[in-house]
């Protein structure tokens, strides 16, 4: 599947696993999210082989879509050679129709977009639409979640499926930025090489032209990682992830569920390895 | 923290109200004891004590665990057969043999809280894993074998409900439960309502920004929003619905995001990392302090200790030490036990009187 070919951004910064940092000041010094990349985290709690099995064996039964995994594209030189495509291709910079740009926040060792939007979703499934209008607040430009939702043709017996939203995003997201979006399958049980290629694909997209979002397709199944807030039942959810750190063990992304559940907070931190868990037998946009 | 107010659940049936405190011209000072969680993998001790009351699921299902009833015999929640195939079922503690107690509709999520007390079972059921906001609140008699469609997502105009669904108790013969409304407002508006179980008869005790309420010794107690943001926990006789007393440090508790109650204690989380609780009928207060990946959330009550679910894992902490570990599969309990289920398996620890999480690691 091709890469996302994001456009140049008016403000260049360079991460590389958070040895290299540079952003504006007034980013470092604005946003919440930049106060969030010092919050504390503890040591990782690994998943047993057992929840795993059982969290793919689940899938395995209950997948109605099921999507094809490219597992060659995940190799780490093809990879590397994906990432570095995109950088070639961003060197033609292209400017946003309004708003003003992302910048990567780093600090701590972390990355985060200090413009992370977060918006509580309209309706109980328009997680699809609120992720896309979200990460259009992030990139500087605006698209509401019933604009998004009549787009997608986002319903409420299924949501919003995958080619719709990637769809969504190249409409109202990428291409306006001089980017494209592109979806990447998961294994039922994400492999290392799988695992890997998420941490490269998310450090590019967070550290390149000013920050992109990356879209993460969550299906959490009962007896399964959850994200922060929701409970333990079987959903499928769209979730924006702006953020890294902590030598790439944990993850920070906006959640539009805020208005589903009122435990379900508007940013969090999670375990990344738990986070491509949770994306596994879906996958991520970037 | 604003607008952030849900619905919790209570453990086993509630004690009679405690004697209300004599009033004296300078009563003693509050005690409050501060902890910072420390979590590690269950002891040995801890460990043994699972594994002296573990049993194989019936049929090798997953059970995923939702509430144990007051006798500590029997656990219920939602067995797995096939992805046609789910209901709510009793699981027999001491065999492993299990009874269907409700299908559940194709397509359902599963089960999104549970509570048991005496011969009733309540739980809220998640209808739909692609549209969060369609649920059923629904309770079944062990006795008679009668189940009850007590609410659901959609009013009778067939207008949806706004905001969180239903994390419902049981408790001194009535279910209770937050029912969130129509969309009003940018924020969730609810009613908590109080369903007498024999008259079959349903009470509202309030509105507006509103948790779910809980079973705290003889109240029920719930927490609100007021109109200057402050927030306040409200408590009511649970039969007599008459309003009941609370102490200062209780009425105004700050942010209140979970809640959770018990026959000897009410605790409410103020953020991912902070809880509070008050052993009733006391001034003893304990602060304790989690970290991010624990997250305080779907807060119960056994005995001496706060269960949760962090998301994977749940987390046990004893309360008395500030000590907790965590388990990988399901959680729930009872004054008297602690019960755990994961892959087709299903183990209780006795709450003995030596039942303590002193060590960490």
């Amino acid at each position: 599947m091709a890469g996302m070919r994001c456009g140049a951004m008016l403000v260049t910064i360079v991460c590389a696993a958070g040895l290299l940092v540079g952003s504006p000041a007034t980013a470092l010094a604005a946003s919440p999210a930049c106060a969030a990349a010092s919050a504390p985290a503890a040591a990782a709690v690994p998943l047993s082989g057992a929840t795993l099995a059982s969290v793919a064996a689940y899938r395995a039964a209950h997948d109605t879509v099921r999507l094809p995994v490219d597992l060659a594209a995940s190799a780490p030189a093809a990879v590397a050679a994906q990432v570095a495509r995109r950088a070639a291709a961003r060197r033609a910079p292209v400017r946003l129709a309004r708003g003003a740009p992302a910048a990567a926040c780093a600090a701590s060792g972390r990355i985060v977009l200090a413009n992370l939007d977060q918006q509580g979703q309209i309706t109980d499934y328009y997680c699809g639409p609120a992720t896309v209008s979200e990460m259009a607040a992030t990139r500087g430009l605006r698209v509401d979640q019933g604009a998004a939702a009549r787009w997608m043709g986002t319903g409420p017996s299924s949501g919003t499926s995958v080619d719709r939203l990637t769809r969504g995003l190249n409409q109202f997201v990428g291409w306006p930025g001089g980017g494209t979006y592109a979806f990447v399958s998961l294994s039922y049980s994400p492999t290392p090489n799988e695992r890997a290629a998420f941490v490269a694909r998310l450090r590019s997209d967070l550290t390149t032209y000013g920050g992109w979002p990356v879209a993460g397709d969550a299906w959490e199944v009962p007896g399964g990682p959850h994200l922060v807030g929701h409970p333990d039942v079987e959903i499928f959810h769209w979730i924006e992830i702006g953020g890294m750190g902590d030598g790439d063990t944990v993850a920070y992304y906006a959640d539009s569920a805020t208005t589903v559940w009122s435990g379900v907070p508007a940013y969090s931190w999670i375990d990344l390895g738990a986070l491509v868990d949770i994306l596994g037998g879906r996958g991520y946009a970037w | 923290m604003v607008g952030a107010l849900v619905a919790a659940a209570a453990c086993g049936a509630p004690a009679a109200r405690p004697p209300a405190a004599n009033a004296t011209p300078a009563p003693p000072p509050d005690a409050v004891r501060a902890y910072s969680v420390c979590f590690a993998p269950p002891s040995e001790d801890w460990t043994r004590r699972f594994s002296e009351h573990a049993v194989a699921i019936g049929g090798g299902v997953d059970l995923h665990l939702g509430a144990v009833a007051d006798d500590g015999r029997t656990a219920y929640g939602l067995v797995r057969r096939s992805a046609a195939d789910q209901a709510v079922a009793a699981v027999d503690l001491a065999t492993g043999a299990v009874t269907s107690i409700a299908a559940l509709p194709a397509g359902a999520a599963g089960i999104g809280s549970m509570a048991a007390s005496g011969s009733w079972v309540v739980w809220q059921q998640a209808n739909s894993a692609a549209n969060l906001g369609d649920w059923a609140v629904r309770a079944w008699s062990r006795e008679s074998g009668e189940t009850l469609d007590l609410a659901t997502s959609r009013s009778p105009d067939g207008q949806q409900a706004f905001g969180q669904a239903p994390l419902p108790v049981a408790g001194r013969g009535m279910v209770a439960w937050a029912q969130p409304q129509p969309r009003q407002a940018s924020h969730p508006v609810a009613t908590v309502e109080r369903y007498d179980l024999a008259s079959r008869r349903t009470t509202v005790l309030d509105s507006g920004r509103v948790s779910g309420p809980v079973l705290a010794g003889a109240d029920l107690v719930w927490a609100r929003v007021e109109a200057d943001g402050s927030y306040a926990l409200r408590a009511v006789d649970a039969v007599s619905l008459r309003a009941a007393p609370l102490p200062e440090r209780v009425r105004a508790p700050g942010p209140v995001v979970y809640l959770a109650g018990s026959d000897r204690y009410l605790a409410w989380s103020t953020d991912q990392r902070e809880l509070h609780v008050w052993r009733l009928g006391t001034r003893e207060y304990g602060d304790y302090t989690a970290d991010v990946r624990h997250p305080l959330q779907f807060l119960r009550l056994a005995g001496d200790f706060t269960l949760w679910y962090a998301g994977l894992p749940s987390t046990v902490l004893d309360l008395r030490t500030g000590h907790a570990f965590d388990v990988r599969g399901s959680l729930a309990g009872t004054d008297g036990l602690i019960a755990e289920s994961e892959a087709a398996r299903l183990s209780y620890a006795p709450l003995t009187a030596d039942a303590r999480i002193d060590g960490c690691g």
